[in-house]
């Protein structure tokens, strides 16, 4: 008799979501999928809305993020209004997404993921969080709560909040940088480069003890996408975007944000409610790709910053072309974080970085926009449609996890074939399957975060869809 | 070292859940921040042990869900407290772990807490609890002036119920 395990909630995500593993009668895995079970509904509920309210609404798509969805938002604002913004506010934005950057990924390498890596994947459960990790490496606690509260401090000081900061609006922000917070980032960048020097060397000493996971975390050959400057350096707020193939090859480059839905296209699924991202010329499910650190890293030629580059050319040796295993994610988002560090040390450095010209200010000068970022765990695109008077009449939101899924989805069913046999699991077992996902940190559109060990339930369902046995914990 | 450093979190949009935001504005009318350290937060994070370690004794005050509207609770937190496992949510007690595991200090601590009565929607606090927030002010207050003038020695003198806050 067939049978599904069901991880439900998954643990350390941002988010909501399940896993379901199918069992044969023999209890080798058939497939597994992993599920998104909440709805948000925000394209549907911004029509009617004016444009230039966007940037603010769009930002509460997320707690995690909301600096991402702020910029791209504008982006498209600006597409509609039609102008260009100030050179000032440019790189004010850009440090703001990088600061968001580093929070983010210090929340999901050093919260989420490093219990995993530090106490191991077979660990007591009610041990493996961030308490656990401050109990058993205290210093490296410290690195990340560190870097966590100097990406989220530079927020609240452009932005004035940590959460949903409204400094950002279509044609630039909303205030200049002052000469005493400027010194101030500038004070802290000293202790950011302690921490991030820390994480790096100690996930590079322990990197190895994770080589049988490598080969079984969502490894495996697909397309890479993400945002590059001219000069083929790594990009999170500008540039334009580069798609390339599992041997490296270049299939795209430069398309801009107004070009993105020529090459891009959504799938949906019966399990899910995020949708499925893919590169339109390779058709669904062949053209899927993946986005975030290991996508960025892989497309790019240099990060454009001295000690990143140093990280990224040891981060190239694992591989002969684009680097395949998704646990690699770790390793690329602590060399984003380093590129950030040091890329908010050069803007702050920038001449012209107290300039008090920002904004540029328009209407309406066409009916379609769109806008692109990176946020922390991938590409993210938004698209207009407004009215005469600007009100938005159609909306599209194409989010770094949606883009991610297909790989998410393939990455679950490769480990749950490997680890499961015969219909045999442990809760460790569970936790390396949820583990390939929060590799990719997923972001589920939610404006909480889990912190450490949530309820799990494991549902073994026969054929005729009834429940034989379930398992808790938490 | 500051000697106080005030946590007050809780949901500003939420009617009484943000109590601890309307004392803290009144509570900064009365200190000197160079005596006391007052941080308005939505949620207790992990982040906040950092700056909890640099405090020489660090008071929650929050909104409570149980009790009769507009009373007082105040509670000393075990400095040896370990942590349950944590989900959406970080408590006192974890903070204070977490500056003893992460930072290697562990400073006193007190929640002070109100019961709320209302959590709807909303900025403005229900009658009830605008009426007692002086109180609630004040009960705050007495504390921290305990612990200006002679920090170390004044500690013991805190008066607290047994009572678990929130």
């Amino acid at each position: 008799m067939s049978k599904t395990i069901a991880i439900d909630p998954v643990t350390r995500l941002e988010g909501h979501g399940k896993i379901t593993i199918q069992l044969d009668d023999q209890g080798e895995v058939a497939n597994a999928h992993f599920h998104v079970t909440q709805v948000r509904g925000f394209e549907k509920f911004s029509e009617g809305r004016p444009f230039y309210e966007m940037p603010s609404l769009m930002a509460r798509i997320c707690g995690i993020c909301p600096v991402s969805h702020l910029i791209a938002s504008a982006k498209a604002c600006e597409a509609i209004m039609s102008v260009d913004i100030p050179y000032t506010a440019a790189q004010l934005r850009r440090m703001l997404n990088l600061a968001q950057m580093v929070q983010s990924h210090a929340l999901s390498f050093f919260y989420l993921s490093s219990p995993d890596l530090l106490l191991g994947l077979d660990s007591d459960p009610a041990s493996r969080h961030i308490f656990g990790v401050a109990q058993a490496h205290p210093e490296l606690s410290r690195a990340g709560i560190g870097l966590r509260r100097f990406g989220q401090h530079i927020i609240e000081l452009l932005g004035d909040k940590r959460i949903h900061p409204g400094w950002v609006i279509p044609g630039g922000v909303t205030e200049p940088l002052s000469a005493a917070k400027r010194g101030e980032i500038l004070g802290m960048l000293p202790e950011a480069y302690r921490n991030i020097a820390l994480g790096l060397n100690w996930y590079k000493q322990i990197a190895d003890q994770f080589h049988a996971e490598a080969q079984v975390f969502a490894n495996f050959p697909s397309l890479y996408m993400g945002l590059l400057n001219e000069d083929e350096s790594v990009e999170f707020t500008d540039g334009a975007l580069r798609i390339i193939d599992a041997k490296g090859a270049i299939l795209e480059n430069g398309i801009t944000a107004a070009r993105f839905p020529e090459f891009i296209g959504e799938a949906v699924e019966p399990y899910s409610y995020t949708k499925f991202a893919y590169y339109k010329p390779l058709g669904y499910p062949e053209g899927s790709y993946r986005v975030g650190p290991l996508a960025r890293l892989n497309i790019a030629r240099s990060m454009g910053t001295p000690l990143a580059d140093i990280e990224l050319k040891q981060f190239k040796l694992l591989a002969l072309g684009p680097v395949q295993s998704s646990l690699h994610y770790h390793y690329a988002r602590l060399i984003d974080m380093l590129y950030g560090i040091e890329r908010i040390e050069e803007i702050l450095t920038d001449p012209l970085i107290l300039d008090k010209h920002i904004r540029a200010i328009a209407g309406v000068n066409r009916l379609e926009g769109a806008g692109q970022a990176e946020a922390p765990r991938g590409t993210l695109m938004h698209n207009y449609k407004v009215d005469e008077n600007g009100l938005i009449t159609w909306a599209n939101l194409v989010i770094a996890t949606g883009q991610n899924n297909n790989a998410m989805n393939k990455g679950v069913a490769q480990a749950a074939k490997h680890y499961i046999k015969g219909g045999q699991y442990s809760e460790g077992i569970l936790n390396r399957v949820e583990a390939v996902v929060r590799t990719f940190d997923p972001c589920l559109s939610c404006s909480t975060h889990a912190l450490g060990q949530m309820p799990l339930e494991l549902q073994l369902v026969n054929c005729a869809g009834e429940v034989v046995d379930v398992v808790r914990r938490g | 070292m500051q000697p106080v450093l005030i946590i007050a979190y809780g949901n500003a949009l939420r009617s009484d859940d943000g109590v601890a935001w309307h004392a803290a504005e009144l509570l900064r009318q009365r200190f000197s921040s160079a005596d006391v350290d007052i941080l308005t937060v939505h949620q207790l994070v992990p982040e906040l042990a950092e700056r909890a370690s640099h405090a020489g004794h660090v008071i929650f005050i929050d909104a409570a869900a149980h009790g009769s509207p507009g009373e007082i609770f105040c509670a000393k937190i075990d400095q040896n407290s370990t942590w349950a496992p944590a989900s959406h949510r970080v408590t006192p007690d974890q903070i204070i772990a977490l500056c003893r595991h992460a930072y290697g200090v562990a400073p006193k601590a007190t929640v002070v807490s109100i019961a709320g009565g209302c959590f709807n929607h909303g900025e403005k606090l229900s009658k009830d609890i605008q009426a007692e927030l002086p109180k609630f002010v004040g009960t705050v207050a007495s504390l921290v002036q305990q612990l200006i003038p002679c920090n170390s020695n004044n500690r013991n003198a805190i008066v607290c119920h047994s009572e678990a806050a929130n």
